[in-house]
Protein backbone atom coordinates (compact mmCIF):
# COMPACT_ATOMS: atom_id res chain seq x y z
CA UNK A 1 0.00 0.00 0.00
CA UNK A 2 2.77 2.42 0.97
CA UNK A 3 4.41 1.88 -2.46
CA UNK A 4 1.13 2.63 -4.22
CA UNK A 5 0.79 5.85 -2.22
CA UNK A 6 4.39 6.76 -3.00
CA UNK A 7 4.11 6.18 -6.74
CA UNK A 8 0.65 7.78 -7.11
CA UNK A 9 1.80 10.77 -5.08
CA UNK A 10 4.96 11.25 -7.11
CA UNK A 11 3.14 10.86 -10.41
CA UNK A 12 0.45 13.34 -9.39
CA UNK A 13 2.82 16.14 -8.37
CA UNK A 14 4.07 17.26 -11.80
CA UNK A 15 0.65 17.50 -13.52
CA UNK A 16 -0.77 19.15 -10.42
CA UNK A 17 1.93 21.82 -10.54
CA UNK A 18 1.17 22.40 -14.23
CA UNK A 19 -2.50 22.86 -13.30
CA UNK A 20 -1.58 25.33 -10.56
CA UNK A 21 0.66 27.24 -12.99
CA UNK A 22 -2.23 27.31 -15.45
CA UNK A 23 -4.47 28.94 -12.86
CA UNK A 24 -2.00 31.22 -11.10
CA UNK A 25 0.43 31.89 -13.94
CA UNK A 26 4.05 30.75 -14.28
CA UNK A 27 5.55 33.87 -12.77
CA UNK A 28 3.18 34.42 -9.88
CA UNK A 29 5.81 33.88 -7.22
CA UNK A 30 8.30 36.21 -8.84
CA UNK A 31 5.73 38.99 -9.19
CA UNK A 32 4.60 38.54 -5.60
CA UNK A 33 8.17 38.86 -4.37
CA UNK A 34 8.71 41.99 -6.41
CA UNK A 35 5.45 43.58 -5.33
CA UNK A 36 6.07 43.12 -1.65
CA UNK A 37 9.84 43.57 -1.30
CA UNK A 38 11.90 46.42 -2.58
CA UNK A 39 15.68 46.23 -2.82
CA UNK A 40 16.41 47.97 0.51
CA UNK A 41 13.80 45.83 2.31
CA UNK A 42 15.36 42.66 0.95
CA UNK A 43 18.77 43.88 2.10
CA UNK A 44 17.49 44.27 5.65
CA UNK A 45 15.93 40.81 5.63
CA UNK A 46 19.07 38.87 4.77
CA UNK A 47 22.01 40.36 6.70
CA UNK A 48 25.20 38.49 5.86
CA UNK A 49 23.61 36.71 2.93
CA UNK A 50 23.17 39.61 0.49
CA UNK A 51 25.54 37.99 -2.02
CA UNK A 52 23.73 34.69 -2.59
CA UNK A 53 20.28 36.36 -2.53
CA UNK A 54 21.48 38.89 -5.14
CA UNK A 55 22.72 35.91 -7.17
CA UNK A 56 19.29 34.31 -6.89
CA UNK A 57 17.62 37.42 -8.30
CA UNK A 58 20.32 37.65 -10.94
CA UNK A 59 19.72 34.02 -11.97
CA UNK A 60 16.01 34.74 -12.28
CA UNK A 61 16.73 37.80 -14.41
CA UNK A 62 19.08 35.95 -16.72
CA UNK A 63 16.83 32.91 -17.01
CA UNK A 64 13.82 35.09 -17.68
CA UNK A 65 15.32 37.64 -20.03
CA UNK A 66 18.48 35.95 -21.27
CA UNK A 67 16.50 34.61 -24.19
CA UNK A 68 18.01 31.17 -23.95
CA UNK A 69 16.38 29.17 -21.19
CA UNK A 70 13.18 28.09 -19.54
CA UNK A 71 11.41 31.43 -19.25
CA UNK A 72 12.42 32.75 -22.67
CA UNK A 73 8.91 32.66 -24.13
CA UNK A 74 6.49 35.50 -23.41
CA UNK A 75 8.91 37.93 -21.79
CA UNK A 76 7.37 40.62 -19.64
CA UNK A 77 9.87 43.42 -19.66
CA UNK A 78 8.07 45.39 -16.99
CA UNK A 79 9.73 43.09 -14.45
CA UNK A 80 13.29 43.83 -15.63
CA UNK A 81 13.69 47.07 -13.70
CA UNK A 82 12.48 45.76 -10.29
CA UNK A 83 14.48 42.52 -10.64
CA UNK A 84 17.65 44.44 -11.39
CA UNK A 85 16.82 46.95 -8.65
CA UNK A 86 16.68 44.21 -6.01
CA UNK A 87 19.85 42.59 -7.39
CA UNK A 88 21.96 45.75 -7.27
CA UNK A 89 20.49 46.91 -3.95
CA UNK A 90 21.76 43.64 -2.44
CA UNK A 91 25.07 43.66 -4.30
CA UNK A 92 25.89 47.13 -5.68
CA UNK A 93 29.23 45.85 -6.99
CA UNK A 94 27.68 43.42 -9.49
CA UNK A 95 28.51 45.49 -12.59
CA UNK A 96 27.20 42.84 -14.96
CA UNK A 97 23.69 43.44 -13.57
CA UNK A 98 23.79 47.13 -14.55
CA UNK A 99 25.21 46.37 -17.99
CA UNK A 100 22.93 43.53 -18.94
CA UNK A 101 19.96 45.25 -17.26
CA UNK A 102 20.61 48.40 -19.30
CA UNK A 103 20.66 46.35 -22.50
CA UNK A 104 17.39 44.58 -21.62
CA UNK A 105 15.81 47.93 -20.89
CA UNK A 106 17.23 49.86 -23.84
CA UNK A 107 16.93 47.51 -26.80
CA UNK A 108 13.82 47.98 -28.89
CA UNK A 109 11.13 45.29 -28.69
CA UNK A 110 11.13 42.35 -29.20
CA UNK A 111 14.75 42.15 -28.00
CA UNK A 112 14.25 44.57 -25.09
CA UNK A 113 11.85 46.81 -23.22
CA UNK A 114 12.44 49.84 -25.48
CA UNK A 115 13.03 52.12 -22.45
CA UNK A 116 16.55 53.50 -23.07
CA UNK A 117 16.08 56.36 -20.59
CA UNK A 118 15.71 53.81 -17.79
CA UNK A 119 18.67 51.88 -19.19
CA UNK A 120 20.88 54.98 -19.11
CA UNK A 121 19.68 55.77 -15.58
CA UNK A 122 20.62 52.28 -14.45
CA UNK A 123 24.10 52.68 -15.94
CA UNK A 124 24.52 55.98 -14.04
CA UNK A 125 23.56 54.20 -10.83
CA UNK A 126 26.17 51.57 -11.64
CA UNK A 127 28.84 54.22 -12.12
CA UNK A 128 27.94 55.82 -8.78
CA UNK A 129 28.26 52.45 -7.02
CA UNK A 130 31.44 51.45 -8.89
CA UNK A 131 33.45 54.65 -9.36
CA UNK A 132 36.65 52.74 -10.18
CA UNK A 133 35.10 50.70 -13.00
CA UNK A 134 36.02 52.61 -16.19
CA UNK A 135 34.41 50.10 -18.54
CA UNK A 136 31.03 50.74 -16.94
CA UNK A 137 31.48 54.48 -17.58
CA UNK A 138 32.55 53.84 -21.16
CA UNK A 139 29.56 51.62 -21.88
CA UNK A 140 27.22 54.14 -20.19
CA UNK A 141 28.52 56.76 -22.63
CA UNK A 142 27.94 54.45 -25.57
CA UNK A 143 24.39 53.89 -24.35
CA UNK A 144 23.75 57.63 -24.11
CA UNK A 145 25.11 58.13 -27.58
CA UNK A 146 23.48 55.25 -29.41
CA UNK A 147 20.22 54.75 -27.56
CA UNK A 148 19.47 58.34 -26.54
CA UNK A 149 21.32 60.32 -29.20
CA UNK A 150 22.84 62.48 -26.45
CA UNK A 151 26.37 62.92 -27.80
CA UNK A 152 27.42 65.71 -25.45
CA UNK A 153 26.29 63.69 -22.41
CA UNK A 154 27.99 60.59 -23.83
CA UNK A 155 31.23 62.44 -24.39
CA UNK A 156 31.16 63.84 -20.82
CA UNK A 157 30.48 60.39 -19.34
CA UNK A 158 33.32 58.76 -21.30
CA UNK A 159 35.68 61.59 -20.44
CA UNK A 160 34.91 61.03 -16.75
CA UNK A 161 35.58 57.30 -17.22
CA UNK A 162 38.94 58.13 -18.81
CA UNK A 163 39.99 59.81 -15.54
CA UNK A 164 39.60 56.57 -13.60
CA UNK A 165 43.03 55.11 -12.75
CA UNK A 166 43.85 52.27 -15.13
CA UNK A 167 41.35 53.38 -17.78
CA UNK A 168 42.13 52.54 -21.41
CA UNK A 169 44.12 55.38 -23.01
CA UNK A 170 41.85 55.54 -26.08
CA UNK A 171 38.80 56.65 -24.05
CA UNK A 172 39.71 60.33 -24.40
CA UNK A 173 39.82 60.09 -28.21
CA UNK A 174 36.45 58.27 -28.27
CA UNK A 175 34.99 61.10 -26.15
CA UNK A 176 36.42 63.69 -28.52
CA UNK A 177 35.14 61.92 -31.65
CA UNK A 178 31.67 61.57 -30.12
CA UNK A 179 31.62 65.28 -29.34
CA UNK A 180 32.74 66.22 -32.86
CA UNK A 181 30.91 63.68 -34.95
CA UNK A 182 27.99 62.64 -32.76
CA UNK A 183 25.49 60.62 -34.77
CA UNK A 184 28.07 59.69 -37.34
CA UNK A 185 27.51 56.07 -38.34
CA UNK A 186 31.20 55.29 -38.75
CA UNK A 187 31.94 56.52 -35.23
CA UNK A 188 29.15 54.38 -33.86
CA UNK A 189 30.41 51.39 -35.83
CA UNK A 190 33.94 51.83 -34.51
CA UNK A 191 32.70 52.03 -30.92
CA UNK A 192 30.52 48.91 -31.20
CA UNK A 193 33.33 47.02 -32.96
CA UNK A 194 35.56 47.80 -30.00
CA UNK A 195 32.90 46.54 -27.59
CA UNK A 196 32.43 43.41 -29.70
CA UNK A 197 36.15 42.71 -29.75
CA UNK A 198 36.94 43.46 -26.10
CA UNK A 199 33.88 42.62 -24.01
CA UNK A 200 34.40 39.42 -22.07
CA UNK A 201 30.68 38.70 -21.77
CA UNK A 202 28.71 37.00 -24.49
CA UNK A 203 25.61 39.22 -23.94
CA UNK A 204 27.61 42.36 -24.66
CA UNK A 205 29.02 40.80 -27.81
CA UNK A 206 25.49 39.84 -28.89
CA UNK A 207 24.27 43.37 -28.31
CA UNK A 208 27.22 44.82 -30.21
CA UNK A 209 26.66 42.36 -33.05
CA UNK A 210 23.03 43.42 -33.22
CA UNK A 211 23.99 47.09 -33.32
CA UNK A 212 26.56 46.44 -36.06
CA UNK A 213 23.95 44.58 -38.09
CA UNK A 214 21.57 47.49 -37.58
CA UNK A 215 24.21 49.94 -38.86
CA UNK A 216 24.98 47.72 -41.86
CA UNK A 217 21.24 47.49 -42.58
CA UNK A 218 21.01 51.29 -42.47
CA UNK A 219 23.84 51.39 -45.05
CA UNK A 220 21.74 49.14 -47.26
CA UNK A 221 18.80 51.52 -46.82
CA UNK A 222 21.05 54.40 -47.95
CA UNK A 223 22.07 52.55 -51.12
CA UNK A 224 18.43 51.77 -51.91
CA UNK A 225 17.49 55.42 -51.26
CA UNK A 226 20.03 56.46 -53.91
CA UNK A 227 18.53 53.96 -56.37
CA UNK A 228 15.04 55.28 -55.52
CA UNK A 229 16.13 58.87 -56.17
CA UNK A 230 17.52 57.82 -59.54
CA UNK A 231 14.28 55.91 -60.34
CA UNK A 232 12.22 58.97 -59.47
CA UNK A 233 14.40 61.19 -61.66
CA UNK A 234 13.71 58.83 -64.58
CA UNK A 235 10.01 58.06 -64.06
CA UNK A 236 8.81 61.02 -62.01
CA UNK A 237 7.52 58.75 -59.27
CA UNK A 238 8.71 56.19 -56.74
CA UNK A 239 8.31 52.49 -57.64
CA UNK A 240 5.30 50.66 -56.19
CA UNK A 241 7.60 47.99 -54.70
CA UNK A 242 11.34 47.75 -54.15
CA UNK A 243 11.43 44.78 -56.56
CA UNK A 244 10.86 47.24 -59.42
CA UNK A 245 14.39 48.57 -58.79
CA UNK A 246 15.74 45.24 -60.13
CA UNK A 247 14.42 46.21 -63.58
CA UNK A 248 16.60 49.33 -63.39
CA UNK A 249 19.72 47.34 -62.67
CA UNK A 250 19.84 47.64 -58.85
CA UNK A 251 21.60 44.50 -57.61
CA UNK A 252 21.95 45.29 -53.92
CA UNK A 253 20.07 43.39 -51.16
CA UNK A 254 16.48 44.43 -50.34
CA UNK A 255 16.55 42.78 -46.92
CA UNK A 256 18.30 43.74 -43.71
CA UNK A 257 21.09 41.76 -42.07
CA UNK A 258 18.49 39.53 -40.38
CA UNK A 259 17.09 38.71 -43.85
CA UNK A 260 13.86 40.59 -43.04
CA UNK A 261 12.60 42.65 -46.05
CA UNK A 262 13.23 46.36 -45.57
CA UNK A 263 10.13 48.50 -44.92
CA UNK A 264 9.26 50.73 -47.88
CA UNK A 265 6.77 53.57 -48.26
CA UNK A 266 6.04 54.12 -51.98
CA UNK A 267 4.38 57.51 -51.26
CA UNK A 268 7.38 59.09 -49.58
CA UNK A 269 10.09 56.82 -51.00
CA UNK A 270 11.55 56.13 -47.57
CA UNK A 271 13.25 52.83 -46.76
CA UNK A 272 13.85 51.73 -43.18
CA UNK A 273 14.60 48.63 -41.16
CA UNK A 274 11.28 46.92 -40.44
CA UNK A 275 10.26 47.40 -36.78
CA UNK A 276 9.56 43.65 -36.53
CA UNK A 277 13.14 42.82 -37.47
CA UNK A 278 15.55 41.57 -34.79
CA UNK A 279 18.05 44.22 -35.92
CA UNK A 280 15.63 47.15 -35.65
CA UNK A 281 16.68 49.86 -33.20
CA UNK A 282 15.12 53.19 -32.32
CA UNK A 283 17.39 56.06 -31.37
CA UNK A 284 15.62 58.59 -29.19
CA UNK B 1 44.89 21.33 41.68
CA UNK B 2 43.92 24.90 42.56
CA UNK B 3 45.02 26.73 39.41
CA UNK B 4 44.16 26.11 35.77
CA UNK B 5 46.35 23.55 34.06
CA UNK B 6 46.96 23.88 30.34
CA UNK B 7 47.74 20.18 29.97
CA UNK B 8 44.43 19.17 31.57
CA UNK B 9 42.56 21.64 29.34
CA UNK B 10 44.40 20.21 26.32
CA UNK B 11 43.40 16.70 27.34
CA UNK B 12 39.70 17.67 27.42
CA UNK B 13 40.13 19.63 24.17
CA UNK B 14 41.64 16.73 22.26
CA UNK B 15 39.01 14.39 23.67
CA UNK B 16 36.21 16.70 22.57
CA UNK B 17 37.84 17.13 19.17
CA UNK B 18 37.95 13.36 18.64
CA UNK B 19 34.38 13.04 19.89
CA UNK B 20 33.25 15.68 17.36
CA UNK B 21 34.95 13.76 14.56
CA UNK B 22 33.28 10.58 15.79
CA UNK B 23 29.97 12.40 15.48
CA UNK B 24 30.84 12.58 11.77
CA UNK B 25 31.03 16.36 11.65
CA UNK B 26 33.20 16.06 8.54
CA UNK B 27 30.37 14.29 6.73
CA UNK B 28 29.02 17.78 6.09
CA UNK B 29 31.83 18.15 3.57
CA UNK B 30 30.11 15.71 1.22
CA UNK B 31 27.00 17.84 0.52
CA UNK B 32 29.27 20.89 0.48
CA UNK B 33 31.42 19.35 -2.24
CA UNK B 34 28.32 18.33 -4.19
CA UNK B 35 26.97 21.89 -3.95
CA UNK B 36 30.31 23.32 -5.08
CA UNK B 37 31.11 21.07 -8.00
CA UNK B 38 27.48 20.47 -9.05
CA UNK B 39 26.77 24.18 -8.72
CA UNK B 40 29.84 25.02 -10.79
CA UNK B 41 28.75 22.72 -13.59
CA UNK B 42 25.17 23.97 -13.49
CA UNK B 43 26.19 27.64 -13.49
CA UNK B 44 28.32 27.04 -16.58
CA UNK B 45 25.37 25.43 -18.32
CA UNK B 46 22.99 28.31 -17.73
CA UNK B 47 25.50 31.01 -18.72
CA UNK B 48 24.89 33.57 -16.00
CA UNK B 49 28.11 35.50 -16.75
CA UNK B 50 28.96 35.49 -13.05
CA UNK B 51 29.79 31.84 -12.43
CA UNK B 52 32.85 32.39 -10.27
CA UNK B 53 31.25 35.13 -8.19
CA UNK B 54 28.11 33.06 -7.62
CA UNK B 55 30.14 29.98 -6.70
CA UNK B 56 32.05 31.99 -4.08
CA UNK B 57 28.79 33.43 -2.69
CA UNK B 58 27.23 29.99 -2.57
CA UNK B 59 30.24 28.42 -0.85
CA UNK B 60 30.51 31.16 1.78
CA UNK B 61 26.79 31.03 2.52
CA UNK B 62 27.02 27.23 2.88
CA UNK B 63 30.05 27.53 5.19
CA UNK B 64 28.24 30.10 7.32
CA UNK B 65 24.90 28.28 7.49
CA UNK B 66 26.29 24.78 7.96
CA UNK B 67 28.92 25.97 10.42
CA UNK B 68 26.43 27.98 12.49
CA UNK B 69 23.97 25.11 12.57
CA UNK B 70 26.67 22.65 13.63
CA UNK B 71 27.96 25.12 16.23
CA UNK B 72 24.50 25.51 17.77
CA UNK B 73 23.56 21.81 17.72
CA UNK B 74 26.93 20.51 18.92
CA UNK B 75 27.56 23.43 21.26
CA UNK B 76 24.26 22.85 23.06
CA UNK B 77 25.18 19.17 23.50
CA UNK B 78 28.72 19.88 24.59
CA UNK B 79 28.12 19.76 28.35
CA UNK B 80 24.49 18.74 28.58
CA UNK B 81 24.99 15.42 26.85
CA UNK B 82 27.82 14.51 29.16
CA UNK B 83 25.64 15.31 32.16
CA UNK B 84 22.53 13.57 30.84
CA UNK B 85 24.56 10.46 29.97
CA UNK B 86 26.39 10.82 33.29
CA UNK B 87 29.68 10.46 31.45
CA UNK B 88 30.81 13.77 32.94
CA UNK B 89 30.82 12.37 36.48
CA UNK B 90 33.84 10.07 36.22
CA UNK B 91 35.70 12.80 34.34
CA UNK B 92 34.97 15.41 36.99
CA UNK B 93 35.83 12.90 39.72
CA UNK B 94 39.40 12.99 38.42
CA UNK B 95 41.73 15.81 39.36
CA UNK B 96 40.10 18.21 36.92
CA UNK B 97 38.60 21.61 37.63
CA UNK B 98 35.12 22.28 36.34
CA UNK B 99 36.47 25.41 34.65
CA UNK B 100 39.06 23.26 32.84
CA UNK B 101 36.30 20.93 31.72
CA UNK B 102 34.21 23.81 30.28
CA UNK B 103 37.14 25.60 28.62
CA UNK B 104 38.53 22.35 27.21
CA UNK B 105 35.14 21.41 25.79
CA UNK B 106 34.86 24.84 24.18
CA UNK B 107 38.26 24.69 22.49
CA UNK B 108 37.69 21.10 21.36
CA UNK B 109 34.60 22.05 19.40
CA UNK B 110 36.24 25.24 18.12
CA UNK B 111 39.09 23.11 16.78
CA UNK B 112 36.74 20.60 15.15
CA UNK B 113 34.65 23.27 13.42
CA UNK B 114 37.83 25.16 12.51
CA UNK B 115 39.26 22.10 10.76
CA UNK B 116 35.95 21.62 9.00
CA UNK B 117 36.04 25.24 7.80
CA UNK B 118 39.62 24.93 6.57
CA UNK B 119 38.68 21.81 4.58
CA UNK B 120 35.67 23.62 3.10
CA UNK B 121 37.91 26.51 2.06
CA UNK B 122 40.31 24.07 0.42
CA UNK B 123 37.45 22.41 -1.43
CA UNK B 124 36.33 25.82 -2.67
CA UNK B 125 39.89 26.59 -3.84
CA UNK B 126 39.86 23.32 -5.83
CA UNK B 127 36.43 24.10 -7.30
CA UNK B 128 37.61 27.58 -8.33
CA UNK B 129 40.74 26.10 -9.86
CA UNK B 130 38.57 23.64 -11.82
CA UNK B 131 36.63 26.63 -13.18
CA UNK B 132 39.83 28.32 -14.33
CA UNK B 133 39.83 30.82 -11.48
CA UNK B 134 41.80 31.02 -8.25
CA UNK B 135 41.45 31.91 -4.60
CA UNK B 136 43.55 34.92 -3.68
CA UNK B 137 44.71 35.94 -0.22
CA UNK B 138 42.11 38.74 -0.34
CA UNK B 139 39.39 36.11 -0.11
CA UNK B 140 40.56 34.60 3.18
CA UNK B 141 39.07 37.24 5.55
CA UNK B 142 35.63 35.85 4.64
CA UNK B 143 36.17 32.30 5.98
CA UNK B 144 38.08 33.83 8.90
CA UNK B 145 35.07 36.02 9.72
CA UNK B 146 32.84 32.95 9.56
CA UNK B 147 35.23 31.17 11.93
CA UNK B 148 34.94 33.99 14.47
CA UNK B 149 31.14 33.82 14.15
CA UNK B 150 31.28 30.10 14.90
CA UNK B 151 33.54 30.65 17.91
CA UNK B 152 31.05 33.10 19.42
CA UNK B 153 28.13 30.81 18.60
CA UNK B 154 29.82 27.87 20.34
CA UNK B 155 30.49 30.02 23.41
CA UNK B 156 26.86 31.09 23.59
CA UNK B 157 25.55 27.56 23.04
CA UNK B 158 27.86 26.28 25.77
CA UNK B 159 26.69 28.98 28.18
CA UNK B 160 23.01 28.26 27.62
CA UNK B 161 23.60 24.51 27.82
CA UNK B 162 25.14 25.00 31.26
CA UNK B 163 22.34 27.13 32.67
CA UNK B 164 19.35 25.32 31.17
CA UNK B 165 18.21 22.17 29.35
CA UNK B 166 19.02 21.27 25.74
CA UNK B 167 15.79 22.46 24.15
CA UNK B 168 15.84 25.87 25.83
CA UNK B 169 19.57 26.20 25.20
CA UNK B 170 19.01 25.50 21.50
CA UNK B 171 16.20 28.08 21.35
CA UNK B 172 18.13 30.79 23.23
CA UNK B 173 21.25 30.29 21.14
CA UNK B 174 19.31 30.50 17.88
CA UNK B 175 17.60 33.71 19.10
CA UNK B 176 20.98 35.21 20.08
CA UNK B 177 22.58 34.26 16.76
CA UNK B 178 19.71 35.74 14.74
CA UNK B 179 19.63 38.89 16.90
CA UNK B 180 23.40 39.18 16.49
CA UNK B 181 23.02 39.17 12.73
CA UNK B 182 20.42 41.95 13.00
CA UNK B 183 22.39 43.99 15.51
CA UNK B 184 21.93 47.22 13.52
CA UNK B 185 18.17 46.75 13.73
CA UNK B 186 18.43 46.29 17.50
CA UNK B 187 20.62 49.39 17.81
CA UNK B 188 18.15 51.48 15.79
CA UNK B 189 15.12 50.15 17.65
CA UNK B 190 14.52 53.55 19.26
CA UNK B 191 13.72 54.97 15.82
CA UNK B 192 10.60 52.83 15.52
CA UNK B 193 9.82 52.59 19.24
CA UNK B 194 10.29 56.18 20.44
CA UNK B 195 8.64 55.47 23.82
CA UNK B 196 11.36 53.19 25.10
CA UNK B 197 14.37 54.83 26.73
CA UNK B 198 17.32 55.19 24.36
CA UNK B 199 19.58 53.34 26.76
CA UNK B 200 17.58 50.11 26.35
CA UNK B 201 18.36 49.40 22.68
CA UNK B 202 21.91 50.63 23.19
CA UNK B 203 22.43 48.25 26.11
CA UNK B 204 20.82 45.43 24.15
CA UNK B 205 23.03 46.09 21.14
CA UNK B 206 26.08 46.00 23.40
CA UNK B 207 25.02 42.83 25.16
CA UNK B 208 24.20 40.91 21.99
CA UNK B 209 27.10 39.58 19.96
CA UNK B 210 27.48 41.83 16.94
CA UNK B 211 27.89 39.15 14.29
CA UNK B 212 27.78 41.75 11.52
CA UNK B 213 31.35 42.62 12.56
CA UNK B 214 32.58 39.36 11.09
CA UNK B 215 30.80 39.53 7.75
CA UNK B 216 33.45 40.08 5.07
CA UNK B 217 31.79 37.83 2.53
CA UNK B 218 30.71 40.33 -0.10
CA UNK B 219 33.96 42.29 0.12
CA UNK B 220 36.07 39.15 -0.11
CA UNK B 221 34.16 37.92 -3.14
CA UNK B 222 35.23 41.09 -4.98
CA UNK B 223 38.74 40.86 -3.43
CA UNK B 224 38.30 44.30 -1.86
CA UNK B 225 41.22 45.02 0.44
CA UNK B 226 40.29 44.68 4.11
CA UNK B 227 42.31 46.73 6.57
CA UNK B 228 44.38 44.35 8.76
CA UNK B 229 43.55 46.60 11.72
CA UNK B 230 39.89 45.74 11.24
CA UNK B 231 40.75 42.03 11.36
CA UNK B 232 42.72 42.58 14.56
CA UNK B 233 39.86 44.56 16.11
CA UNK B 234 37.18 41.99 15.28
CA UNK B 235 39.44 39.21 16.54
CA UNK B 236 39.86 41.08 19.81
CA UNK B 237 36.10 41.65 19.98
CA UNK B 238 35.44 37.93 19.48
CA UNK B 239 38.13 37.08 22.04
CA UNK B 240 36.80 39.38 24.75
CA UNK B 241 33.18 38.41 24.12
CA UNK B 242 34.09 34.73 24.37
CA UNK B 243 36.06 35.40 27.52
CA UNK B 244 33.01 36.98 29.16
CA UNK B 245 30.64 34.23 28.05
CA UNK B 246 33.08 31.47 29.03
CA UNK B 247 33.60 33.09 32.44
CA UNK B 248 29.82 33.13 32.97
CA UNK B 249 29.62 29.51 31.81
CA UNK B 250 32.35 28.46 34.21
CA UNK B 251 30.69 30.31 37.10
CA UNK B 252 27.34 28.71 36.32
CA UNK B 253 28.88 25.26 35.92
CA UNK B 254 30.78 25.54 39.18
CA UNK B 255 27.54 26.28 40.99
CA UNK B 256 25.62 23.57 39.14
CA UNK B 257 24.60 20.64 41.28
CA UNK B 258 25.38 17.39 39.53
CA UNK B 259 23.08 14.71 40.89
Amino acid sequence: MRYVCLIVGLLALAPLQRLINGVLGEFKEQEAVLLSWSGPTMKKLVPGFEGPVADLFWLRTVQYYGGQRVFAAGKKFDLVAPLIDVTVALDPRMDVAYRLGAIFLSESPPAGAGRPLEGAKLMKRGIAANPTNWRLGYEAGVFESDFLGDYVGASTTILAASEVPGAAPWLKSVAAVLLQKGGDRETSRAVWREIYANSPEEFMKRSAERRLKNLESLDRCDRIAEALASYRATFGRFPATLQELRGQGFRGPLVDLAEVPLAYNPQTGTVTVDPSSPVYQVVR
Amino acid sequence: MGSLSLSRIMAVTSNTFREALRQRILLGLVPFAIVLFGGGLLLRQISVFQEVKILKDLALAAMDLFGSFAAVVMGVDLVNREIERRSAYPILARPLLRSEFVVGKFFGLVAALGVNLVLMTLLLAIALWAMGSEMTAGFLPAPYGIFLTLVLTIALALFFSVITNSILAFTFTIVMVIAGRFSDVVRNMAEVLPDIPRAVPQALALALPNLQNFDFKLRAVYSDPIDPNVLVLVTLYAGFYCMVVLALSVMAFEKKELV
